[in-house]
């Protein structure tokens, strides 16, 4: 060991300047947004300047309450309501296994009800970015929040949330999320896939995550997907016909991760039931037009993820509590 | 010899991680927005880092912003997807220094500070001007140890730097902030 070590990996003794510096500057640190840009703020008129100007105030006492919601000082824990009436608490670092169903306020912005038999720790918590291990077991987040403050990270990969409620399941095999609201991204080592609500996903920790699929899809539609991301041939997934229009989040999908005559296969289904819109050619993308594929799936009708607070119905239950951290 | 299988091991992980970030720019450029989040995952904090070093902190999430928008308009220009780290950094660069002419860094109060309790010594718009009065080559390397938190071999990976080169811009660094903060070994 060196006098660096603290410094280079934060082995070693601790070094007191270095870890004042380190708690002094963590206001400064970085604080995530899984959106790397911003919507176009509208254009204003004159005469609507008094009127925006109301607005103004109300929306900065609004601000100044989600402002509160969103503050959390880093590593304080979180509250967990028992039975009888006690509060318990999940502090950073704790291993956790359940023996019956909890429920666990995340931070100020949502709660976490935790399934009987559940394996967990809380990895962090700070203003923004708060990040669970889910062992084994099953968890329902429901979270209003900017996208990517709340992460699970699973032995299969890393489920993040883009403002939203969704159930989370994992054991060493697979991770399997359904979104009930908002958006869900799941991500590892050989690739991402972005999850809406109303549909599952799944992920192993040697794959890919599993293309999406909505939950109302008929099972042999549901078959025929995982045919395909198991990678066989399209012509070995019949039921892919069984398509509804909006299966086609599932077809682009499947299309993205395909070339040759499979793509071509599935974009011609994906026209049957959703044609492309005016600017991308579905014969372009069948060979290999990526850009145009993307812009196909971004105009499928559903909730683009980085308007989160449409769910703000999120919100509404155990958020938000008036849990002091400690 | 453990602690050459952990290095070997360490190794390995950075190569795969430097596969992902070239299998996540070829996938961005296509139009791929879920693989373009991920490149903002992973260099979001490499930005921001950037940033803090060169303009007012409060303006730093925004010189991340104006970064990737920038990279995603023009990242079909990037030949070589391995030189993603050190092109968005350019940009980065570039940008906060845009933003500096209008907002710039807090100065460091030129006080010499010898009297001062290592903790009034330390506070945070002091150490980040202090910080940025260090070389280049100290300044971004602190900033992302200190600040983001990230660690030697992850400044390593994230930046294309030898793990050499930022061990040795660790301590360099560390010594003169030190200096100029008053604070003893």
């Amino acid at each position: 060991m060196t006098d660096d070590d603290y410094l280079w990996d934060g082995s070693g003794v601790p070094d007191e300047t270095v870890m004042r510096l380190e708690r002094a500057l963590a206001s400064q640190r970085f604080q995530p947004s899984a959106v790397p840009w911003r919507a176009q703020a509208p254009r204003g008129w004159r005469g609507l300047a008094v009127a925006a100007a109301v607005l103004l105030s109300l929306g900065s006492a609004l601000i100044a309450g989600h402002q509160w919601r969103l503050a959390w000082p880093a590593g304080a824990a979180w509250a967990v309501a028992d039975n009888d009436g006690e509060t318990a608490w999940l502090t950073v670092g704790q291993h956790w296994r359940t023996e019956r169903t909890v429920e666990v306020q995340v931070a100020r912005i949502g709660t976490l009800t935790v399934a009987p038999a559940t394996q967990l720790m809380l990895e962090a918590t700070e203003a923004r970015r708060h990040q669970l291990r889910l062992e084994r077991g099953a968890l329902s987040v429901r979270v209003f929040a900017p996208p990517g403050t709340v992460r699970v990270n699973t032995p299969a990969g890393l489920v993040t949330d883009l403002g939203c409620v969704f159930d989370v399941s994992a054991d060493d095999r697979e991770t399997r999320v359904v979104v009930r609201s908002g958006w869900v991204e799941l991500e590892n080592s050989h690739g991402a896939t972005l999850v809406p609500a109303g549909a599952s996903s799944r992920m192993t920790p040697h794959r890919a995550p599993a293309t999406p699929v909505f939950l109302d899809a008929s099972p042999a539609f549901a078959a025929a997907v995982a045919t395909v991301d198991e990678d066989w041939p399209v012509d070995r997934a019949a039921d892919l016909r069984m398509a509804r229009a909006r299966d086609a989040v599932s077809l682009l999908v499947l299309a993205s991760r395909r070339h040759g005559p499979d793509r071509a296969a599935l974009i011609a289904l994906v026209a049957s039931v959703s044609p492309p819109p005016l600017d991308v050619d579905a014969a372009a993308v069948s060979i290999d037009d990526d850009a145009g594929l993307w812009r196909w799936h971004a105009a499928l009708p559903l909730p683009p993820p980085k308007q989160w607070w449409r769910n703000w119905r999120d919100g509404l239950s155990g958020a938000g509590s008036v849990f002091t951290p400690r | 010899m453990p602690r050459v299988v952990a290095e070997s091991s360490d190794d390995a992980a950075a190569a795969a991680e430097r596969a992902a970030v070239v299998r996540l720019v070829v996938a961005a450029r296509t139009g791929d927005q879920v693989a373009f989040s991920a490149l903002y995952r992973r260099f979001a904090a490499y930005v921001h880092a950037i940033a803090l070093t060169r303009c007012a902190a409060a303006h730093a999430p925004d010189v991340v912003q104006d970064t990737f928008v920038q990279a995603w308009r023009r990242l079909g220009d990037l030949r070589e997807p391995g030189a993603f780290p050190g092109w968005i950094a350019a940009i980065a660069r570039h940008r906060a220094a845009d933003v500096a002419r209008v907002a710039p860094l807090e100065p460091l109060d030129d006080a010499p500070a010898p009297a001062l309790s290592p903790d009034a010594a330390i506070d945070a718009a002091r150490a980040v001007a202090a910080i940025a009065r260090l070389p280049e080559a100290y300044r971004e390397t602190l900033v992302l140890r200190l600040v983001e938190g990230l660690t030697g071999p992850e400044i390593a990976t994230l930046t294309g730097l030898t793990r050499g080169s930022v061990r040795v811009n660790l301590h360099r660094g560390m010594r003169l902030l030190r200096d100029l903060l008053g604070i003893n070994p």
